[in-house]
């Protein structure tokens, strides 16, 4: 499957929509909810932080509803935030979810690739993740971590430096 | 052979959908948002305890000190409240009583530190010029020629607040107005809530034909009689009392207290169910 298949069919679930602007909040949590799960979850590591960081997020976007301009890029921007966050903390302290993978040999490829994603830091690897799975673009980005595009450009460069040594 | 970027690509997809993490669930979304909001509102209420507290033993404080030192009366205890009008109890009621209600006997020495509201009288059909029903746009118009801009408003709605598809609550200092509607276009007047004690509230409001917030209990039993229920309220914080007051069918519920004299600090009349939390 190439990167523009799985781009089609990111775009054509629900999920993966882009926010519009006068929406309520039902519709923003029922078209993203999956979707900024599943981003969490690639970011963490775990499912259990990917659930709570989410909703943690959604609490935070329902919240300031009436204050938000752009409640997608907000709630993107949350989620994110909170899944580096924790990955921050269990950096210092908690094993990784993953930290006793079953054997090489029944393990599915999709999961060397994750474990080499996980191995960059937090911020590389919510690059990686906002520009390879939620096909995000630079500019896109840019704005959820709130960093200039440029530096978004030369940490990709890096990460997939790294990623290129351990997986290609 | 897929090059880096599209492996990544495909990867990441499958790994997600393979850890399947679940989404939030709408309902716990609302009810973590319901549980902060009432521990903010605990925090405020307990803090609000604390400083009347605190204001009331400085006055009594100072009074005891003027006393004890040359017997005479100090016209302002210094407290947090700002320089207002005041206006006599007895001046509260001047329009036509209804069949349930009396005009309030006079107690001395029980001033009220703001000028009451004669144009929003608090009713058990609305407020004002207003019923329950009118469109917000017309009600938000008449209350702000009377009080000024809101200082916070907040919106929600949908069942799982337990209010139309639409809401907002609009907040001033001491009182706030609950609008709900099928849309935010389409918003009418279903509830309010009115309160005394806040040293920056420039004025109070008072029942239609009846007393007015911040005026002693005995006030307002002797204007409703059994029409009125003083209960202690239960737990913490202690010293206020809960009121029910039933005006020709319709409840509306209060409190009271905690300082001497217990004086009611406020009134709710909400047509809904509706919770859409604190502002």
């Amino acid at each position: 499957m190439t990167r523009r298949d799985v781009a089609a069919r990111l775009r054509a679930q629900p999920g993966a929509a882009r926010p519009s602007a006068g929406e309520t909040f039902d519709e923003l949590f029922l078209r993203e909810r999956q979707a900024m799960v599943r981003v969490a979850y690639l970011i963490a590591g775990s499912t259990a932080v990917a659930e709570e960081v989410t909703h943690d997020a959604f609490v935070t976007v329902y919240e300031r509803w009436d204050r938000l301009d752009q409640p997608g890029a907000y709630l993107r921007r949350c989620v994110v935030n909170g899944a580096m966050r924790a990955t921050r903390r269990r950096r210092h302290g908690e094993r990784l979810e993953a930290a006793d993978p079953p054997p090489e040999a029944v393990r599915p490829a999709h999961d060397h690739t994750l474990d080499a994603v996980h191995r960059l830091a937090p911020r590389a690897r919510s690059l990686v993740v906002l520009r390879y799975y939620a096909q995000l673009t630079v500019q896109e980005i840019a704005d959820v971590l709130q960093i200039p595009p440029g530096t978004v450009k030369s940490g990709l460069h890096r990460a997939l430096a790294e990623l290129r040594e351990v997986l290609v | 052979m897929l090059d880096l970027e599209d492996r990544l690509t495909a990867d990441l997809a499958t790994a997600a959908q393979a850890a399947d993490p679940h989404p939030p669930n709408r309902q716990a979304v609302a009810a973590t948002v319901a549980r902060r909001r009432h521990r903010r509102r605990v925090r405020a209420t307990v803090l609000a305890v604390a400083a009347s507290v605190i204001v009331a033993a400085g006055a009594v404080a100072a009074l005891g000190a003027v006393r004890d030192d040359d017997h005479t009366v100090i016209e302002q205890p210094t407290t947090t409240v700002p320089p207002t009008t005041e206006v006599p109890v007895t001046t509260s009621s001047t329009s036509s009583t209804t069949s349930s209600t009396t005009t309030p006997p006079a107690i001395s020495g029980n001033p009220l530190r703001v000028p009451v509201s004669e144009n929003l009288v608090l009713r058990a059909d609305g407020i004002g010029p207003f019923d329950f029903g009118a469109p917000q746009d017309e009600v938000m118009a008449g209350i702000v020629a009377e009080l000024g801009e809101p200082r916070s408003r907040y919106q929600g709605g949908g069942p799982s607040q337990n209010c139309e598809p639409a809401a907002e609550e609009v907040a001033w200092i001491g009182l706030f107005l609950r609008f709900e509607g099928p849309d935010p276009g389409s918003l009418r007047l279903t509830g309010w809530s009115a309160g005394y004690g806040n040293a920056q509230a420039p004025r109070t409001f008072r029942m239609q034909d009846g007393p007015a917030l911040g005026e002693p209990v005995p006030v307002w039993q002797a204007a409703y009689g059994s029409a009125l229920l003083v209960e202690p309220s239960p737990g913490p914080p202690v010293g206020y009392q809960s009121l029910t007051l039933n005006l020709d069918g319709v409840t509306l519920d209060g409190s009271a207290g905690p300082d001497e004299p217990v004086v009611v600090n406020g009134m709710t009349r909400m047509t809904t169910n509706c919770s859409l939390g604190d502002v």
